[in-house]
């Protein structure tokens, strides 16, 4: 195997262009392991974790600008707003304080894993996902994303996240059920962004889902039904009625089926209570 | 009188080097020129084997393939010799080790692991161990799957029983659990300067060690010598032999020092686990809540191997009646060969699993009986006095009622 | 082979390596820093945590050729002879040390914890430790050492005589 300490995207896109089995390293806490089960076939390993444009994290003007290969801890060190809460409490679960030093949002996209935590809430907030290849630059809505990475991104680079703030009337949660607190892969997950008008009624609304399909997504059947309503508990009741419907049939004969439609109770609830909480505070 | 010791906190003897990042465990040795060992370990429960290790043997570094044939005594196990060193014919577990290969690095081993050639004829596995304990099932060992019986018997338990004013009958089931030590197993094997064959390991019981190695290599015991170095915890899953003879029978025949680290992966495959249990309970009460009867039988899984199973199973019945005064008993436990990963020693030695069953049946018959978990227990518990389950009259020291009352106040 | 540059506890090294290895392979099968432990190499377990540039990483999942130019302190570093650090002082003081395979990489945990926040709370020490397993002691005595060890940086604790 060989490898490589890239110093720069365009050098690095040329590497992954001439060499057909290499594959990106940065954070490097999933695909190590994946390297050492000999569940990958990899011959070329280029390192992106040094590239100093990729390690940036900015706020121009409304919009964060998050470098693909920036550490979560150096992400959550960034200081974000009260409403963006959710985006917080998703990186801070993730792994543990070793792996949030080390693991990057790129990364965490990249390998198209459906408990992937930061998704979620990227979904919810309706970020931007800045791709590279050799041939082409490209900026993919995250709801477009798996789609267009399908199985994975090969030959090509995550660059940057970027999403704009949200307004104060608007509040980003996240939640998510694990086994336990730390190092729990996400058995299902859930990020709700809602904008409430002065009637309290909701303006906009986008649920994202975690580990309950192929890739996290939007749940759009649960936002369609709920615009501009009243945040209540009939809304909430609505809501977990609805996604669990949504998981019935997606999860059909799995063994995890029973326990996902109970879980939902409580990951989509606390979600929907903690964003009431925030309004309330208002 | 100033005591020096007692009602003082004493640091640890090892302490200072355990902090300091000095303390050796096995895997910390490292020594010039040393040779690396790796297992073979079976991928199916059972099966009848056939094993090829000429291609592999051919692989540039690799040193030597030990197997079944390389061993004088090929049997070993705390209690009852039940375990081969390499399997022969039949593999009664998913990791039963089947060879031992000794090569220049571990990259090369594992090479050579892959290039062994195992034919498997499968068998269907035996995993219930209800299923086991039947006359017509497949035997794991000899003519029975029933390692061991054990029986106690105090008055007339079926007649109280049927005389008592409620009775809670249930089944309590729970399963098998890896010790997860946080060091993994590792040893190296060499010959010290006199010829004798040593092996530093991480052991709970040297002196067995010392003598399995003895039986299985056919030596006096005064030329094998156990280092035990630093243990990393080990909660019962370091009392039955894993690498202690592959590294003796390589150092022996080689004259080489060689090293062994099991991954995380291997450990949970190669040691025991905590016996699952089923235990079907009835216990009997009267009007006020005194308990008058107790009926148990306790299986326990041991899997593929007995390791410490009469043991196990006969401190579960034992203690099946927990800490409470039952004038009637009778429990029968068992311990049962199936297929399942082999089963032994950890913390509580079959004492821990029968409280899931004797106390939830407490708080079944103070359900019952409207009466709360803590009176009812306190009504039962054993006191100075008493006389247990098993004949043991307690004529001092029995503070239960003290810690019972001080966590309710 | 490739070669490397890194400083390892104060002291500069190049050194010639392997593609394949990792980080903790070249602290431990190279400078022999065996106080760094391997307990599952997958991140789980945090035996053997070192510090990169200042964080707190498994060297387990980090690749050697990553760390070029890069500084590492392992728990080799904390101490010098028997003159051993505040952190090491607590854990013996507190009895957090038994088999002791946890114990580098949770002291560790524990600087990370303490150079950030001399006087953390046991949630955040509990946080902070959130990446390392122990099996025997239950964390109560560790948490407690660690509390101990942030008394000696903040001088509400003495060390005992």
């Amino acid at each position: 195997m060989k490898v490589y300490k890239s110093n720069s995207v365009e050098e690095t896109l040329e590497i992954l262009k001439s060499a057909p089995k290499s594959k990106i390293i940065s954070g490097g806490t999933d695909l190590i392991i994946e390297l050492r089960n000999h569940n990958s076939d990899v011959d070329y390993l280029v390192d992106i974790s040094s590239i100093e444009e990729l390690k940036k994290i900015e706020k121009v003007n409304d919009e964060y600008i998050i470098g693909s290969a920036v550490p979560f801890s150096d992400i959550l060190n960034f200081k974000f707003p009260d409403n963006l809460k959710g985006f917080v409490n998703a990186l801070n679960q993730i792994g543990s304080p070793q792996i949030r030093n080390r693991g990057t949002i790129g990364g965490n996209l990249a390998n198209a894993s459906t408990s992937a935590d930061s998704a979620p809430v990227l979904l919810a907030l309706d970020a931007k996902v800045g791709i590279s290849t050799g041939d082409f630059e490209k900026e993919v809505s995250m709801t477009d994303f798996y789609d267009f990475i399908g199985e994975g991104l090969y030959h090509g680079i995550i660059t940057y996240i970027k999403f704009k703030e949200i307004p104060l009337n608007s509040y980003l949660s996240f939640e998510k059920l694990g086994y336990r607190k730390s190092l729990a892969i996400s058995k299902l997950s859930i990020s709700t962004n809602i904008t409430l008008n002065e009637n309290f009624e909701i303006e906009k609304i986008f649920v994202a889902s975690g580990a309950i399909g192929k890739y996290p997504m939007r749940e759009y059947e649960v936002e369609s039904k709920i615009i501009s309503q009243p945040l209540n508990e009939n809304i909430i009741q609505l809501s977990i009625e609805t996604m669990k419907e949504i998981i019935s049939e997606r999860l059909k004969g799995r063994s995890s089926l029973n326990y996902k439609l109970s879980a939902i109770e409580y990951v989509l609830r606390s979600c929907l209570e903690e964003s009431i909480q925030y309004f309330k505070r208002c | 009188m100033e005591l020096k010791h007692i009602g003082n906190s004493i640091d640890r003897i090892d302490s200072l080097a355990k902090v300091t990042g000095k303390a050796m465990y096995p895997q910390d040795y490292y020594v010039d020129n040393m040779l690396y060992g790796k297992t073979l370990r079976s991928i199916y429960p059972f099966a009848k084997i056939n094993i090829d290790t000429r291609e592999a043997q051919n692989l540039p570094g690799v040193i030597r393939i030990f197997t079944h044939n390389d061993v004088p005594n090929n049997a070993h196990g705390v209690l009852h010799k039940d375990q081969l060193v390499f399997c022969k014919d039949i593999v009664r577990r998913i990791g039963d080790p089947i060879a031992f290969v000794v090569a220049e690095t571990e990259k090369i081993c594992e090479e050579a692991i892959e290039k062994i050639k195992v034919q498997y004829e499968i068998m269907k596995p035996v995993l219930d161990p209800i299923e086991a304990m039947k006359e017509d099932s497949i035997k794991i060992h000899g003519d029975s799957n029933i390692v061991y019986h054990f029986k106690l018997r105090k008055g007339d338990a079926l007649r109280a029983l049927e005389e008592s004013y409620f009775v809670a009958t249930n089944t309590y089931k729970t399963h098998s659990i890896d010790h997860a030590f946080l060091q993994p197993e590792a040893g190296i094997g060499y010959l010290d300067e006199n010829g004798n064959i040593a092996v530093i390991v991480a052991t709970q019981y040297p002196h067995y060690d010392r003598e399995e190695i003895a039986y299985c290599l056919n030596l006096p015991i005064e030329n094998i010598r156990i280092i035990n170095s630093n243990v990393g915890g080990a909660f019962g899953g370091r009392e039955d032999i894993t690498l202690q003879v592959h590294l003796a029978l390589a150092a022996k025949t080689l004259n080489r020092v060689i090293k062994c680290v099991y991954s995380r992966e291997e450990s949970f495959l190669a040691h025991s686990k905590r016996h699952a249990m089923i235990m079907n309970y009835s216990t009997g009460v009267d009007k006020e809540g005194y308990l008058t009867a107790v009926k148990a039988e306790i299986i326990g899984d041991t899997g593929a191997y007995a390791s410490w199973a009469d043991n196990v199973l006969r401190k579960a019945g034992v203690h099946a009646t927990g800490p409470y005064i039952v004038p009637n008993v009778m429990v029968d436990s068992y311990a049962v060969y199936t297929n399942n990963p082999y089963a032994g020693a950890m913390r509580g030695f079959g004492a821990t699993q029968v409280a899931v069953a004797y106390e939830q049946q407490m708080d079944i018959l103070a359900r019952e009986l409207k009466m709360s978990p803590v009176e009812i227990r306190l009504k039962n518990i054993l006191k100075v006095g008493s006389i247990t389950s098993t004949g043991q009259l307690l004529n001092n020291s029995v503070p239960l009622e003290n810690c019972l009352r001080s966590v309710t106040e | 082979m490739i070669n490397l540059k890194i400083n390892v506890n104060n002291t500069d090294y190049e050194i010639e390596i392997d593609e394949e290895k990792r980080l903790i392979d070249l602290l431990r099968d190279e400078l022999r820093l065996t106080g760094v432990k391997e307990g599952c190499s997958e991140g789980e377990c945090g035996a053997c945590s070192v510090i990169l540039d200042g964080k707190l990483v498994n060297s387990c999942l980090i690749m050697a050729f990553q760390v070029n130019d890069s500084k590492v302190v392992t728990i080799e570093g904390l101490s010098e002879g028997d003159n051993i650090n505040y952190i090491q002082k607590a854990f013996i003081e507190a009895g957090a040390v038994q088999c002791g395979y946890c114990t580098p990489g949770m002291i560790l945990a524990a600087k990370a914890i303490l150079d950030k926040n001399p006087n953390p709370s046991r949630e955040e020490i509990r946080m902070g430790i959130s990446g390392n397993l122990c099996r025997c002691t239950g964390y109560e005595k560790i948490v407690e050492a660690i509390e101990l060890a942030g008394g000696y940086l903040n001088g509400t604790k003495t060390y005992r005589e």
